[in-house]
This record gives structure tokens, C-alpha cells and sequence, in this order.
């Protein structure tokens, strides 16, 4: 059960299995939330309807607030969190063709499995153009190796970069997310599209 | 009053306890007090220069020495297969994954043994990996190994191989140190390589 | 009144989070510093008195032998007390470091214990902290390395 320091004994199939139940978990949460409709997927981006951004929102805090106080505790060995290397060119570029694809396909990587599941077509193209788009970027890697590998910045965290405690940029992220939750709600009234269902 | 406000009010309220958390366990010790001391005190934390010259002649790679004195003191000479570490630098986190490999036993050692316990108890109480001190440091080092001869007529088969022990390790020693910097990487690697070619195992 | 209710529920999990954390931060049985400052503070010899130094101090301080079994090891100095290195976290203890208002002084026949005992006592929070130096300095090198130049590793298997 990763870095959890009380746990730390479990032999490796345990750890698979419990693997297992988060994603299943994962899953079911994701598609009770609504997210395989692309509809609603692509309404973030229109602004009529923003369940995409309080979902993962209140996610990444739930996990930031309980990370933090589990570690307080001691019961969370931090040391151990996976932080990924940030590498600032491959980031930017990644994203920009992430969030064209986005709005396009109105999927993303996980909401589109989640959609397969339920047996929708577009999802399924989506998916293979996603693994097109993998096979494309192993094929022409040593091209592009310079532009991926450039710009690295290391494991960066952004509260070590602004030079705040990890608790007051928790708190930072909290009244950040609670004034984003708020602009949603009057961005879903502004541009509500009674039209467009979420039903498919 | 709908959810939402409740939970802004709840995810609020966490936030500002948070954001005046006394101290940040990530960074300090991840051992109790009296853990940290009960291993102190212990005599299993201490190897002595034969045994770490045991090591070297065995070429066993199961442990690392570690030099925590500073680059230039390093340069002048030090025990081959060490790796230099100054103290001064202890709290980089480009050594941590030296220091906190599974499996391989760090032996810290100094000239003396102050610097060695200041470096041995920093790196058992943040929890990384099986620590240990080498008695005495590079000045008992260069006593026992160096510096010490047979005195006497007949020698038992035990002080035969003590000696033994010592003088290899003295050759090891002074041959290393004796070589020109960019040959001393070298010569390690390779010595390393070959011991695995005839070792005949996977790895 | 219902959603009172459920507020009243929200700040009674807040108030028992809280009385968690401040429970947890007055443990005094806990690390609570951060490493690099014990680092900084060997640094340059700073957290070293000398016999010098400590005369100066007019007995205004706590020196402390670490002997361990009850007993001083090393030199007896004036003004000592012993508190052996395995009782050093003892409440007894604990409680007379905490009321000492001078500075503590460390000091032992082996440098690696006096050297334990300082890190974990840093580590503890406790401020005026230091080691008593010995007559020489513990790491300095006695000895002079000479290469030896004529040393050929091909003609020796080793």
C-alpha cells in the first residue's frame, strides 16, 4: 500500500490487489460522475457545464489536505510520494496537443477508457488515435529527443518553489479552488446550453 | 445552506489548521527518540579497521564506505572504493540516493569519529538504510593497517592472517592513492567488472 | 435547523482535527527540527567550547558526562553531573535539561557517544547546546600519506 508507514509489509499481490479495488473505484466513480459523455466532457471548455472542474478539483484536495495531515501524523512517509520530473518543453508542447485533442475528441485518456466501457464507438476510435499517437512518438523519439529532454527543472514542488510551508500552500489551493467553484457556477448560468444533454 | 457551502466550510477549515502546522514531519527524523538512542548505544554500530580491510580485500559489495570528510582532505587520500560525501554537504538531496539504497550498508568513516556519529546518527534517524561507523577512523586506519609490523619469533596461524589482511589492504591502499586521479575511477570499474565475469552469475 | 445541524457535525470534525494536531505537536517524545540546522551548526566547529571558553562562562553552565552505567568516564571537571548516555531520554532527565537556563554542555571519554548524544539532543529542539572540545582536535589527520610513485599494478595480482 505504497509509503504508508504502517503498512508497509504487505507482500507484492496484496499491493496488486488493492491496486486493483482503486482503480475499480476509480472507475465507477468516474462514470456515476457522468464523465463519459463527451458532452460533458467538451462543456468545460463552453462553459455550460463544469462538473469536469469541481470533480478533479475537490480530488486533488481531498488527496492534498489528506496526504498532508496523514504525513503529520506520521503515518505517511512523504519521502516515498512519487514526484515526477518536470521537464518544461515537453510539458507545454504535451499539453497544447492534449487540450486541442480534448476539445476535439471530447475525451481524455482515462474518461475515454471509461467510456469504452460502456461500449461507445467514438471512444474507441479516440483510444486507438491515442495509441497511434504513443507508437508515432516512440518511432520518431531520437528526433525529438532534444526537444523533450530540454528545459529540465528537475523534481520541481511548487511550494518549495514560492517558499511557502507545503500547509500554507494547501491552504493557498483551497481558497483558489473555492473561488474557481464559485466563477463555475456563474459560468454555467452565463452560458448554459438547455440543449445539449448529457444524456448520451 | 446547500453542500456546497458546507464543504467550502469544511475544505476551509482544514486548510487553516493546516496552514499553521507547527513543524513539517517530512523533513525531520523519522525515528522516535529513544529508537534513535537505543541504536546509539549499541556496539553493533561500529566496524573496526580489520574488518572494513576484510572488506576491501574481499572486494564485497554489499557495503560502501563512506568518506565524510571534506573533497580536498578526499583527494589526498582515502580508502579505495569509497565515495566522498562532505559533511558539510549532508542535507543535498543529491546524495540521498547514495545514502538510502535497500540492502547496501553504509560505513561512514572520518579521521576521527566525530564527524562519522554526527553523520551516522543524521542518516539512521532520517531512516535510510543500515548505518555504520568504522572505529577509530582513517587515523586508526593508518595505524593498524599502515603502519603496524610482527613483532616477535613465531607467529600463531590467527596473527598470520591478520597480517595478511592488513598488508593486503596496505597494497590496495597505497597503489590506489599512488595513482593519478583519472585513473583511480577507472581502475575500480573494472576491477568490479572482471570479479562479476568470474563470478559466472546473472547479474 | 437541519443545516445547522450538519454545519455543527463540520466544526465538531474540525475542533477534534485540531486537538489531534496540537496534541501531537507538544509531544515532546518527537523530532521536530529539520536536519540541515543540526548540519549548520557543526559547521566550523561552532557548537565546540573550549576549556578556554568554558572558564569564561563562570559557571553559569550544565555540563553533563556521559559515562555510560552510571559512571563518569574521562575526566572528572568541576561542576559535572553524570547522566549515562542509555538514561540521556529519561523523564528525570529530560526534565533537568529542560529547566537548565545556562548552557548545556556535553562531554564523554568517546567522542562518537558525545557526538550521538549532541545530534539527538539538537534534534530535540534544545538550543544552547554544545560539546566540550578536547585537547586536540578530533579530526584533524596525524598522519602524512606519501604515494608511492614506483607502484605498478600490472606487475601485482591483486
Amino acid at each position: 500500500m505504497g509509503p504508508l508507514s504502517i503498512l508497509s509489509q504487505f507482500p507484492e499481490w496484496i499491493n496488486l490487489l488493492i491496486a486493483l479495488f482503486i482503480g475499480v473505484g476509480f472507475g465507477f466513480a468516474l462514470e456515476q460522475a457522468g464523465f463519459s459523455s463527451s458532452r460533458r466532457l467538451a462543456g468545460m471548455f463552453y462553459g455550460y457545464d463544469t462538473t469536469v472542474l469541481k470533480v478533479f478539483f475537490t480530488a486533488a484536495i481531498v488527496a492534498l489536505v489528506g496526504s498532508q495531515l496523514l504525513s503529520f501524523f506520521g503515518l505517511l512517509n512523504l519521502k516515498l510520494v512519487f514526484v515526477n520530473s518536470y521537464y518544461m518543453n515537453a510539458t507545454i508542447i504535451g499539453g497544447v496537443i492534449m487540450g486541442a485533442g480534448f476539445i476535439m475528441g471530447g475525451y481524455c485518456p482515462g474518461t475515454g477508457i471509461s467510456a469504452l466501457s460502456i461500449g461507445k464507438i467514438d471512444a474507441m476510435i479516440f483510444l486507438l488515435g491515442g495509441l497511434v499517437g504513443a507508437f508515432l512518438f516512440a518511432e520518431t523519439y531520437s528526433s525529438i529527443q532534444m526537444i523533450f529532454l530540454g528545459n529540465y527543472k528537475g523534481e520541481m514542488r511548487i511550494d518549495e518553489w514560492m517558499g511557502v510551508s507545503p500547509g500554507v500552500f494547501t491552504f493557498i489551493l483551497i481558497v483558489a479552488a473555492v473561488l474557481l467553484f464559485w466563477l463555475a457556477e456563474l459560468s454555467e448560468k452565463r452560458f448554459s446550453r438547455p440543449d445539449i444533454t448529457s444524456e448520451i | 445552506m446547500n453542500a456546497r457551502i458546507k464543504f467550502s466550510v469544511l475544505l476551509i477549515g482544514l486548510g487553516v489548521i493546516l496552514a499553521f502546522l507547527p513543524f513539517s514531519t517530512a523533513k525531520s527524523f523519522q525515528l522516535k527518540p529513544d529508537e534513535l538512542l537505543l541504536k546509539s548505544v549499541s556496539d553493533s554500530i561500529y566496524f573496526s579497521v580489520d574488518q572494513v580491510a576484510r572488506f576491501i580485500n574481499n572486494e564485497d559489495t554489499t557495503f560502501q564506505l563512506i568518506d565524510v570528510r571534506s573533497t580536498e582532505q578526499f583527494k589526498s587520500c582515502n580508502i579505495p572504493g569509497s565515495i566522498n560525501i562532505p559533511f558539510n554537504d549532508f542535507s543535498n538531496p543529491k546524495w540521498e540516493v547514495y545514502l538510502n539504497q535497500k540492502g547496501l550498508k553504509n560505513i561512514y568513516y572520518g579521521n576521527g569519529e566525530q564527524t562519522a556519529s554526527y553523520a551516522w546518527t543524521i542518516s539512521t534517524g532520517l531512516n535510510y538504510g543500515d548505518n555504520f561507523i568504522m572505529k577509530g577512523g582513517l587515523n586508526e586506519w593508518y595505524n593498524t593497517i599502515m603502519l603496524s609490523q610482527f613483532e616477535g619469533e613465531n607467529i600463531t596461524p590467527r596473527e598470520n592472517a591478520l597480517f595478511e589482511n592488513r598488508f593486503n589492504a596496505r597494497k590496495v591502499f597505497t597503489q590506489i592513492n599512488s595513482l593519478p586521479d583519472n585513473l583511480k575511477k577507472n581502475y575500480f570499474k573494472a576491477k568490479h567488472l572482471l570479479a562479476s565475469k568470474l563470478d559466472g552469475g546473472c547479474e | 435547523m437541519e443545516q445547522l445541524k450538519s454545519l455543527g457535525y463540520i466544526f465538531l470534525f474540525l475542533v477534534i482535527i485540531m486537538v489531534l494536531v496540537i496534541v501531537r505537536s507538544i509531544n515532546p517524545n518527537l523530532f521536530k527540527q529539520d536536519p540541515g540546522k543540526a548540519i549548520e551548526a557543526t559547521q566550523n566547529n561552532s557548537n565546540s567550547i573550549t576549556w578556554a571558553q568554558l572558564k569564561a562562562l563562570n559557571d553559569h553552565y550544565l555540563l553533563i558526562n556521559l559515562g555510560s552505567g552510571g559512571k563518569f568516564d574521562s575526566v572528572k571537571v568541576k561542576n559535572s553531573m553524570n547522566i549515562s548516555i542509555e538514561n540521556l531520554l529519561d523523564k528525570i532527565n529530560r526534565t533537568i535539561l529542560n529547566e537548565s537556563k545556562d548552557e548545556i554542555i556535553l562531554y564523554s571519554g568517546d567522542e562518537s557517544t558525545t557526538a550521538k548524544a549532541w545530534v539527538i539532543l539538537n534534534q530535540l529542539g534544545y538550543k544552547k547546546l554544545f560539546i566540550l572540545a578536547p585537547e586536540e582536535n578530533p579530526e584533524a589527520f596525524i598522519y602524512i600519506f606519501q604515494p608511492d610513485t614506483t607502484a605498478r599494478l600490472e606487475n601485482d595480482s591483486l
